[in-house]
């Protein structure tokens, strides 16, 4: 066993100055021109009401500049981007979901600021949210595309279901389906953002049979030659940190922020659950919960692997950032992760409470179980072709021998 | 035709050098290790008083993958880049592949295994029969693919090392896999293509370093096997 060595400095460098001022002259460019400078906003007000002061909205501008991976610099900047923010015009559709999204964003007993700057954020259309219904509600979507449009920000929450030519999921006394929808809102918007994981890649809808044929909002407007820059929020449901620092991101620096393989954001989606894991020292370790009914490596908070969690496969920051004002999130409350940042997770990621090696469900060709046993059966069959084959051999060179030995003379000694 | 008579003198012919039978002997062991601590990981058992073996087991697993992918990226050089030499051999191996074109070398080869015809078929172009060049193209395009699902799976355990940027670069077959989950099941299947073809490798070898009186057994250590004196067209 070797003794415990320091660890050495990470080769991440904070960001060269230069880099920092380019960056700094940015993020003023974009804010002056969305802000003009000491203009009473409504964030203000909202954090009155809320009995918040300046000191707390700063506090949270610190956590929110370090969540995103900027200098501390920028702290100022990013509280004048949450003020902005409340400015940017944004249209919040419902598709194919449980607007659990929403919910989760909006049904906090204590919101966060986070929370909040959501609340005053300027939504000019949330079917769950504004008072109008049918016809007038239809209307107010089309006069606030036609008022910004180029300028506004689109999120979408669920998947669009194209099977059947979209009948779907269609609204309005019109009926007008989903898909098209989805192409009114997103072709004359600026950024489209998917909230949560069915937004992002289709989530549970598109989960096998996927009887809707539901797609995530990325592919159905890859699909439709749509080229409005898509930034995927996946998570079920997705953090109100995760998109209201995606938002500031886009009015600090008006550009889309660096997104990874998935298109999902690296200041959030950057790292595994399993790497930024509380219990990731029992889980290198071997100290795993067994079972549900391993009551004491339960209490003792071990690594909850073998009873199904997902986190070495799923990248997110719950671990950091936390649901519900920060207060907790799955793997701290004794559950695994189920891998719901993930495409396709409703199929890729079950059964939910053993290792993915157990996977038993379909498809069948991808998992863990079908392998074992299809390479079992084929070491079988292998065996047993070449007990043939070598008894076959055997026979045959004895049969030869014999031939060899009646027609050909004694060998020399 | 290899030597049918048991009771002449054999001549013998250095076939294996000794890098060839070290990476050999050294793979042997490379792949029973990665199949068992790949096993473990999956599911790991042991319990806790032995200090932080699901993080050790998991360490030597990569270990041996870097050493696996060294040896693997040597032998797919030596396969295509190797100046071919006085002797048939390394360095004629991409030529070796029309065997798998020409017919009469199938009808051959497989009539001797299935023990239609005694004498081995023996080809002036290649030192492999046809199934046998077939059987090391699933090989190696089974080792490509675990070595480069494992290199996707180890990059977020060393992401400021050489897998973190090996896994960068292979962002876009992750993608395509459609995650780390997928990511993992192919890396499996491709585990078991390996075990299968070992299985049938060691017995193909002892069959016909036996049947064939060819010792191209004993030739992965001692390097000699028996010549084969008049090669048929």
């Amino acid at each position: 066993m070797s003794s415990y060595e320091e660890p050495k400095p990470s080769k991440l460098q904070p960001l060269h100055p230069a880099q920092e001022a380019l960056l700094l002259a940015e993020a003023d460019r974009n804010l002056a021109a969305l802000l003009p400078p000491q203009q009473e906003s409504r964030l203000n007000r909202a954090l009155d009401k809320h009995g918040l002061t300046r000191r707390d909205f700063i506090a949270w501008a610190t956590v929110m500049t370090a969540t995103l991976g900027l200098p501390p610099a920028f702290t100022g900047r990013v509280a004048r981007a949450a003020e902005a923010a409340t400015r940017l015009p944004i249209i919040w559709q419902e598709l194919q979901s449980c607007t659990g999204n929403s919910m989760a964003l909006l049904r906090t007993a204590n919101p966060g600021l986070d929370n909040i700057i959501l609340e005053v954020l300027s939504l000019e259309y949330h079917p769950a949210l504004m008072a109008a219904a049918g016809d007038q509600a239809k209307a107010v979507l089309a006069g606030s595309i036609e008022k910004h449009r180029g300028q506004y920000i689109a999120i979408f929450e669920g998947s669009v279901p194209v099977g059947q030519r979209g009948i779907f999921m269609t609204s309005g006394s019109k009926g007008e389906p989903s898909t098209d929808l989805v192409r009114r809102i997103a072709r004359d918007a600026k950024y489209v953002l998917s909230a949560g994981t069915c937004a992002a890649y289709g989530g549970i809808p598109k989960a096998g049979p996927n009887p809707t044929e539901a797609m995530g909002i990325k592919e159905f407007l890859r699909d439709n030659n749509i080229r409005t820059p898509v930034i995927n929020l996946p998570a079920c449901p997705v953090g109100a940190t995760n998109i209201v620092g995606t938002i500031l991101e886009l009015v600090l620096f008006g550009r889309v922020p660096q997104l990874d393989a998935f298109d999902r954001p690296v200041w959030a989606y950057g790292t595994r659950i399993h790497d930024k894991c509380e219990r990731r020292g029992n889980f290198d370790a071997g100290e795993f919960v067994q079972s549900w009914a391993d009551i004491s490596s339960l209490k003792k908070g071990f690594c909850l692997y073998k009873v199904g969690c997902k986190g070495p496969f799923t990248y997110n920051n719950c671990g950091v950032v936390r649901y519900n004002q920060g207060t907790s999130w799955p793997i701290q409350a004794g559950h695994g992760c189920v891998g719901c940042s993930e495409p396709n997770f409703w199929d890729t990621m079950t059964p939910f409470h053993q290792p993915v090696a157990a996977r038993v469900f379909s498809p069948p060709v991808l998992s863990d179980s079908t392998a074992d046993r299809v390479g079992l059966w084929t070491m079988g069959a292998v065996a047993v072709g070449i007990a043939a084959h070598a008894v076959g051999t055997m026979v045959r060179s004895a049969l030869e021998d014999r031939k060899a030995s009646k027609t050909s003379p004694e060998p020399k000694e | 035709m290899a030597n049918p008579n048991p009771q002449e003198p054999v001549r013998l012919h250095y076939t294996f050098g000794r890098f060839t039978r070290a990476s050999h002997w050294i793979r042997v062991v490379l792949i029973v290790w990665l199949s068992v601590s790949g096993f473990y990981i999956a599911n790991p058992f042991l319990t806790p008083d032995l200090r932080f073996d699901q993080l050790y087991i998991r360490s030597l697993h990569i270990a041996a993958g870097w050493f696996l992918l060294a040896i693997t990226l040597i032998r797919i050089y030596e396969f295509f880049f190797l100046k071919p030499g006085p002797k048939l051999g390394l360095g004629q191996e991409v030529s070796m592949g029309r065997i798998l074109f020409d017919w009469k070398a199938w009808r051959d080869q497989l009539a001797f295994y299935t023990l239609l015809r005694r004498d081995h078929p023996t080809y002036i172009y290649s030192n492999y029969g046809p199934l046998q060049y077939l059987a090391y193209i699933v090989l190696y395009l089974s080792l490509v693919v675990v070595i480069l699902t494992g290199l996707i799976l180890a990059a977020p355990y060393q992401s400021m090392g050489l897998a973190g940027w090996t896994g960068q670069l292979l962002k876009p077959l992750e993608v395509a896999l459609g995650g780390l989950a997928n990511v993992r099941i192919y890396h499996h299947i491709a585990m078991w293509v390996l075990i299968v073809f070992t299985l049938i490798h060691v017995y193909m070898v002892a069959w016909y370093s036996i049947r064939g009186r060819s010792m191209v057994m004993e030739a992965m250590i001692s390097g000699y096997k028996v010549d084969d004196a008049q090669p048929q067209k």
